[in-house]
Order: structure tokens, then C-alpha cells, then sequence
């Protein structure tokens, strides 16, 4: 009998999974975005957004297939189903590969920014520790109370995301934001395949979509979310885009942040908006850091079962550590986090997609595990 | 039998009193006694309801003669009882009715009908307004020590058959009586198993307050949240059995406890129910506001004063920093020194005589607050931060909730002392996890935040218009989940 080492005892509802990943992406996805986008279309940027959204599609509901074909199953326990245990590990092992290293590299980004605005005197190990022993504790506490400190989260972070991004549009200059037509689809399609990181964390439901209660409302949430993220990635993007044109916006750190940054309403929002959003973010990041770590910790303790995920959780610290520590400056860090979103979409959507054109092609099914 | 057809009485004494048990659910107070050399007469009373001497003494001792003779009667029996208020029960449902309105009932074995009586008095206590819990419009009424009076005060409520007051005895050497009431056809099953089981899974020697039950039977004891709701205020208990929920009370002590909870019922009071619903969601948005402060406004300050002074418009930076021009000690130490001060005058407050209490504690902290201002030992912005902060811990309507956020602040304040405004997001990121991660009886501490139940999140930060609470709260899962009735229900599906 296999010993489910990593079985939760557990059911999520859908308005408690729709809040982890609404906050999960934000926080993971939308800090550099324009950025990507700006640097394949120019002025055009905004085309992304709806573009990566019609790409993301098919790999959302290869994941939701999955889960309905091997309920309770997640995508490490599905991939040794459809490939074997030998191969499935292997694949899964280069899935946790990734959702090891592209987390670290989210983290160091938050942690440069937050000793940029706020503790520039303090080194940046001690953030990062702080920040790192921080979500890993939430990633341990496990999936429920994850959600539903997103849940406690979510919508007072969407008000203040919405307001601000409300209150930026008197700073847009219309003619930053005309668009010059490209006949070449193919710039279309690259400025799409620059925006999927926007949808990175509903990848991430290949994990948590066993502990979801009913499966089948997954379809109509995942659409929900895929819009309100759309919304958001594409308003900031056009919002920034509008504030500083296509040449100016790419000399921005952090170019999402630099909108928010323009609006200044003393006494009412403090003397820079910036830093309200930051913190913000700051919270987001910090939920949606706990959330990877716990799939990644979850996913381990499918590979590796003889440790709980819970121990997994603390096992990685050390080594995530070093990972987070690994780029010397923010120029280091920025390449990074732009390496690696540019080739996230392959584990993240491409695998799913791959193993459930498999599991139809020699028809495999799987019975629950849990 | 459809379930509201009247249970006829029979000739059988034993299997008419029998029933009366069963309907009530043999509560805690329920007193059934047969008189006569043959058991004649069955006197069926609640003692929570009835004045025990004066029914013996006054109204039995000239009954129990005419139970000797060959041709008693109920009839001739209730001759002999006050006319007023005498009740004839056709059925036992009516027997149940009239218990339960502190009625007397009489059962004559071989005699198909019933009698109640009510006597000139009943059982009363001596009103105590609740001191933890003050409104200012709503019932004045509190808890007292005596468990009997407690189940009785309830029971003046309530008048349901289906109110249960179960019984258990927990402590090895005191026996403490403990009731467990519920209603037994809204409360979930499970909540009231899991409530017994907990109680009796106890062994201690002794309770002495209800506050040992509570600390015994949460659901995560290393916890600093109340995880049970306790309170002195009759209605708060009545309500809250209303909702589907479980109210225990320990014999001796006034405080009830009300089982599950969540952390927006402890920030809720009675009185917001009492009055309109626009003054009472300003009322809770105050309070909300008054809990915020009271658990991050000395971190706030330190943060933004110490860590990040950038962060505030010019004006408001250049008078904190004249304001503090003079002041020896850092900030964080400044803001420390005075909450502990502050800390110590609430403890004071609380063990010195009442008479005393207030004058020393106006002419000390007057005192104490003005020299340290004017010796430039501490800068007057802090005083006012501190003194904000105090009143505002008391904006919580519940004394453990008040409690906690003043314990919470120091954690909240060494995190912006140590790392300013990023400290203090994960501060609160930590707290909020902690509380999500915290269930009561089987229910999110957080509800209906998280999970997000959109219906009841009209009566969290604000509260709703009665009109639009014609369901009991989904959160305790009640049985019966409506309030008013099934003709809404039944509308609403017309429409």
C-alpha cells in the first residue's frame, strides 16, 4: 500500500481557492509584467494581456481534465501515473526544479525592493530570512489556513488595487497608448507568450485541485480569475504604459510599482502612494510566497514520501535560502526573474497540456488516492 | 404520528410523566415527584421556574390528605388549588407549554387529563447588570452565581419545548454542575456530541469558574485567541442559542459560554441589534476602527516615525521630529515604557477599592503623564499615541478579545521597531495566519471572511437591516437555517 505521506485530510470550496490564486498572482506575476510585455510590443503592449490569455486556455483545462481523470490526484501523483514511476519522477522532480527556483527569485525581487523603500541600512540576508521563515511557517500551516488567510486578504488588497489603479488614470498621456499595427502575428503571439506569466499561480491549481469541493466548479472560478487577473495585469500595464511611453517605462525597476508611484494624495494616501502599494504587495507576495512553498513542499512529499510535507517545508529553508541569496544585486536578480518567467509557461502549462494529451492518447485513468 | 398531532395524556401515571420527560428532553431543572402511599399524584415542575418551598409548603401539604381517600378525584384535588391561572391540559404538549411558563402540573394516576397550576410567585434573583458588558440601550439583565437561576433566566427567553438543558457533573472533588443548553432541533447534532464529549473528556478535581471549562475545552489551548465566547449578558446567551449554538453554564459562576465563535461575533455587541441598523453599523465601524488602533497604532508610530519618516507628508515629519528634539530615549523604547506604564495603571485600576480607583488613577496618570511630558522625558505626540491606543482597547466588546490585542501591540510594536514597515506587514500577515489557522467547535474562526460567505458578510463590518437576516447565520450550520420563518423561503422560490 503507498503511504500518503502528503494527504491532507482536507476540502477546500471554491471561494476559498479563488482568493489564494487571485493573490498568488498578483503578487508573483504582476510586479514586472509591463515590462516583459513593453519589451516584445512597444507601444503595443497591452495586446498581450488578451493574447496570453486565449494561450493559457487550453493548458487550464488540461489541468481541470486531469483532475476529473485522477481525482484526488495531483500533478507529481498524475505525471507517475501517465509516465511511469521512474519517468514521472524525473518530470516531476524538473516541475519542483522550477517551482523551487522561480519563488527564490520572486522573493529576492520583493526583498530588493523592500531594502530599496524600506530598510535600505539593513543587509538584505536578514530581510530575506525574516521574510523566508515567515512563509515558509504560513506554507506549514497548510492548504486551508493558506486560503483562508487569502481569503482575509483578498479583498481589502483588491480595493486598494483597484482605487489606485482608479486614481493613476488622470496621469496617462493618451499618446503614449497609440498603437502601431504590426502585420507580423508572430509578435503577437511572443508579446502573449511574455504576458503568461500573469496566469503562472493557476498552474499552481494542479496541486490543490484534490482538496476541491466540487471539482466541477473549477471551470466557471478559473474563468473568473483568468478575467480579474487579465484586468488588473492589463489596466497596470496600460496604465504605465500611458503614464511613461514604451522607452521610458523599460529604465524602471519595477515598472507596475512606478504607476502607482505618479498619484499623490497627501495626508489621504501618506506623501507617495509607492509605498502604500508596497506594502501591499509586500502582504500579497508574502501569502502567494507561502502557497508556492507549500506545492513545492506538497509536491516533494509525493517524490519523496518518507517526510511528511510539513517537514518538507523546513527541510527547503536552508536551501531556498542560499537560492535567494544567489543573484549579488538587483541587475542579477532582474535577469533572473526574467529568464526564468520567460520559459515559467513550459513546466507550469506546457506540462499538464503534454501529460493529458498522453493520458488520452493511451487512455489512462486514474482511481482516488485519497 | 405527523409530528404536530397532540400526544393525547393517559391513564398510566408513570407513562404520562414518562412522556413529559422525553418532550422536555429531561432537562437539568426538570423536577418530577409522586405523592400518596401509592403514587398516586405526579407533581411535574421545572425548580428553575418555581418557588420549590412555597409550592410544598403552601400548596401540597393540603393535598396529600384527600390522596389517602378511596374516592379521590383530580377534580376535588383542584379544589383545593388557587383559582387563578388554573390550567386544564388536554394534551401533554399543553402540559409542556405551561411547564415551561413556570406552571405546576398535576398527573392523578387513572385519570386522562392533566392540571396546571401556576403558583403566586416564582423563583426569582436578584438582577445584576452585567459590568464587563455595558450598553446602553437593551436588557440590563446578567448572570448570576446559581446554576438553577441561570437554566431559569433562559428559560424565561425561550419557551420551546425544544430548548434542552442536559446535565453533567465535571471535577472529582466539587462535582460542579455544568448544563449544556441548546435548542435541540437548530443546534447541529455534532456541535452538541462534540460539546459533551469535550466536557466529559475533563478530569480535574474541581472548577471553580466557568473560565476553567473554557480554557480546557478550545480547540487549540497554546492559542492567545478566545476560541469560546464568554459573557455575562442573558440575551447575548439567548441569541446565540437562537443562532445554533451551544451555551454551557457552570453552577457558581455568571459567566456563560457560548460555543463555536468567530472572531466577528466577538467584535459584535447585543446592542448593535437594538438599535437602527445605519447608527449600529457607524457604531461597529468605530469599533473596528478602535480594535485596528488598539492593536497597531504604537507599531505605526514607531515605523513611521523611526523607520520610514519619508513615508508622511513634510509637515506632519517636521513636527514629530520637533516634538521629539529633546527626548533622550529612542522611540521605540519611549512608546514601550509608557504602554508598560499604562499596563500597570489598568492592573491597579482593576484591584484598587472602587471608590479609590478612579481618584488615583485621574491624579496619578495626570500627574505621572504631565511631569514626564514637561521634564522632556517623554514627547507629548507619544503620550497621545499611548493614551489613543488605551482607549482604544476598550472599544472591544468582549474583555478576552481586549485582552488579546493589548498583548498583541507589543508584538506588533517590536516588529516595527525592529524592521519599520515591512516588520510590521509581516507582523500582521503572522497574525492574520495564526487566526485563520484557528478553528472553534469545527468552524473557521475567520467566517465569514474566510471561507468567504458572501450572505454574512453584510453583517460583519456593518450590520444588516433585520429584513435581510432572515436566515440564521450559515456559519454555526444550524438544522433549521431559517429565522423567520418558512414564508420567505416560500416567496422566494414563487418569485
Amino acid at each position: 500500500m503507498t503511504k500518503r505521506a502528503s494527504a491532507e485530510q482536507t476540502a477546500i470550496g471554491p471561494w476559498l481557492l479563488a482568493p489564494l490564486i487571485i493573490i498568488a498572482g498578483i503578487g508573483q506575476g504582476l510586479l514586472n509584467n509591463p515590462h516583459y510585455v513593453t519589451q516584445v510590443m512597444g507601444n503595443n503592449a497591452y495586446w498581450g494581456f488578451p493574447i496570453a490569455l486565449i494561450l493559457v486556455t487550453p493548458a487550464i483545462a488540461a489541468i481541470y481534465l486531469l483532475a476529473k481523470r485522477f481525482p484526488g490526484q495531483s500533478i507529481i501523483e498524475q505525471g507517475k501515473s501517465i509516465l511511469g514511476p521512474i519517468l514521472g519522477t524525473i518530470t516531476g522532480l524538473l516541475y519542483l526544479g522550477f517551482l523551487f527556483i522561480f519563488p527564490a527569485m520572486v522573493t529576492r525581487d520583493i526583498v530588493n525592493l523592500a531594502s530599496m523603500y524600506f530598510l535600505f541600512q539593513t543587509p538584505v540576508y536578514e530581510l530575506t530570512l525574516l521574510y523566508l521563515l515567515a512563509y515558509a511557517w504560513l506554507a506549514s500551516t497548510g492548504i486551508e489556513t493558506l486560503t483562508r488567510t487569502a481569503s482575509i486578504v483578498a479583498l481589502p488588497a483588491l480595493l486598494i488595487f483597484l482605487t489606485l489603479l482608479i486614481l493613476g488614470i488622470p496621469n496617462i498621456t493618451p499618446n503614449n497608448l497609440k498603437p502601431v499595427f504590426t502585420p507580423n502575428i508572430i509578435d503577437y503571439l511572443k508579446a502573449g507568450k511574455s504576458a503568461l506569466n500573469s496566469f503562472y499561480m493557476l498552474g499552481l491549481a494542479a496541486f490543490i485541485l484534490p482538496f476541491l469541493k466540487p471539482l466541477n466548479a473549477f471551470p466557471r472560478f478559473a474563468g473568473g480569475i483568468l478575467l480579474l487577473l487579465l484586468g488588473i495585469a492589463g489596466f497596470t500595464a496600460v496604465g504605465s504604459l500611458g503614464v511613461f511611453g514604451p522607452e521610458y517605462l523599460l529604465r524602471f525597476a519595477y515598472p507596475s510599482l512606478a504607476y502607482f508611484r505618479v498619484i499623490k494624495i497627501p495626508y489621504v494616501l501618506l506623501e507617495q502612494t509607492g509605498m502604500v502599494i508596497g506594502i501591499a504587495w509586500l502582504v500579497i507576495i508574502l501569502i502567494g510566497s507561502g502557497f508556492t512553498h507549500y506545492s513545492l513542499s506538497l509536491g516533494l512529499s509525493q517524490v519523496a514520501p518518507f517526510f511528511d510535507y510539513k517537514i518538507w517545508v523546513w527541510i527547503l529553508v536552508p536551501f531556498k535560502f542560499i537560492a535567494i541569496m544567489w543573484p549579488s544585486g538587483i541587475l542579477q536578480t532582474k535577469i533572473a526573474v526574467d529568464f526564468i518567467a520567460r520559459i515559467g509557461w513550459i513546466p507550469l502549462f506546457g506540462y499538464p497540456v503534454v501529460l493529458y494529451i498522453i493520458a488520452f492518447v493511451f487512455r489512462k485513468k486514474g482511481r482516488s488516492i485519497i | 404520528m405527523p409530528e404536530n398531532s397532540p400526544t393525547a395524556i393517559q391513564k398510566s401515571l408513570p407513562t404520562n410523566l414518562e412522556e413529559l420527560t422525553k418532550l422536555l428532553g429531561d432537562p437539568i431543572d426538570l423536577q418530577v415527584q409522586t405523592y400518596g402511599s401509592d403514587h398516586s399524584l405526579g407533581v411535574v415542575y421545572l425548580d428553575s421556574l418555581t418557588d420549590e418551598i412555597d409550592l410544598k409548603t403552601n400548596l401540597l401539604r393540603p393535598i396529600l390528605p384527600l390522596l389517602e381517600e378511596r374516592a379521590r378525584s383530580l377534580d376535588k384535588i383542584v379544589t383545593l388549588l388557587p383559582e387563578t391561572g388554573l390550567h386544564q391540559c388536554p394534551d401533554m404538549e399543553t402540559a409542556a407549554a405551561d411547564l415551561l411558563q413556570g406552571r405546576v402540573v398535576l398527573f392523578l394516576n387513572r385519570e386522562s387529563t392533566a392540571f396546571s397550576f401556576k403558583l403566586p410567585g416564582w423563583a426569582r434573583h436578584e438582577l445584576k447588570e452585567p459590568k464587563s458588558e455595558a450598553i446602553v440601550h437593551g436588557p440590563r439583565e446578567g448572570f448570576t452565581e446559581t446554576l438553577s437561576e441561570n437554566v431559569g433566566i433562559i428559560r424565561r427567553w425561550i419557551h420551546d419545548h425544544r430548548l434542552r438543558a442536559d446535565q453533567l457533573n465535571i471535577g472529582r472533588r466539587t462535582k460542579t454542575k455544568v448544563a449544556v443548553i441548546y435548542l435541540s432541533d437548530v443546534a447541529r447534532p455534532r456541535l452538541v456530541q462534540e460539546v459533551k464529549k469535550r466536557l466529559s473528556a475533563i478530569d480535574i478535581d474541581g472548577v471553580i469558574d466557568s473560565g476553567y471549562l473554557e480554557q480546557l475545552i478550545k480547540d487549540r489551548r497554546a492559542s492567545i485567541f478566545p476560541l469560546t465566547q464568554a459573557t455575562e449578558r442573558t440575551d447575548k446567551v439567548t441569541a446565540g442559542i437562537l443562532e445554533g449554538r451551544v451555551a454551557i453554564l457552570v453552577d457558581k459562576s455568571p459567566f456563560v459560554i457560548l460555543v463555536p465563535v468567530t472572531a466577528n461575533e466577538l467584535y459584535q455587541s447585543s446592542e448593535d441589534y437594538y438599535i437602527d441598523f445605519w447608527l449600529a453599523s457607524l457604531n461597529r465601524l468605530f469599533r473596528l476602527l478602535g480594535n485596528i488602533l488598539a492593536v497597531g497604532l504604537p507599531g505605526l508610530y514607531v515605523a513611521f516615525a523611526s523607520a520610514n519618516p519619508d513615508l508622511l507628508p513634510t509637515q506632519l515629519t517636521l513636527l514629530l521630529a520637533g516634538s521629539r528634539a529633546h527626548a533622550p530615549l529612542p522611540l521605540a523604547l519611549e512608546v514601550f515604557l509608557l504602554e508598560v506604564m499604562v499596563g500597570i495603571f489598568f492592573e491597579s485600576g482593576i484591584r484598587l477599592p472602587g471608590m479609590l480607583s478612579q481618584t488615583i488613577g485621574i491624579s496619578f496618570g495626570v500627574t505621572i503623564g504631565l511631569a514626564s511630558i514637561l521634564s522632556g522625558l517623554v514627547s507629548p505626540i507619544t503620550m497621545m499615541i499611548v493614551a489613543i491606543t488605551a482607549v482604544a482597547s476598550y472599544t472591544s466588546p468582549n474583555f478576552s478579545v481586549g485582552t488579546v490585542w493589548r498583548l498583541l501591540k507589543y508584538f506588533m510594536l517590536l516588529a516595527a521597531s525592529l524592521y519599520g514597515f515591512f516588520g510590521l506587514s509581516i507582523a500582521g500577515v503572522l497574525i492574520l495566519g495564526h487566526m485563520a489557522d484557528l478553528k472553534s467547535f469545527g468552524v473557521s474562526y475567520m467566517a465569514p471572511w474566510a471561507p468567504l460567505q458572501w450572505p454574512e458578510l453584510i453583517d460583519a463590518p456593518v450590520r444588516a437591516p433585520f429584513w435581510s437576516r432572515w436566515k440564521r447565520p450559515k456559519t454555526y450550520r444550524p438544522q433549521d437555517q431559517l429565522r423567520f420563518g418558512s414564508a420567505k423561503e416560500e416567496d422566494d422560490e414563487n418569485d
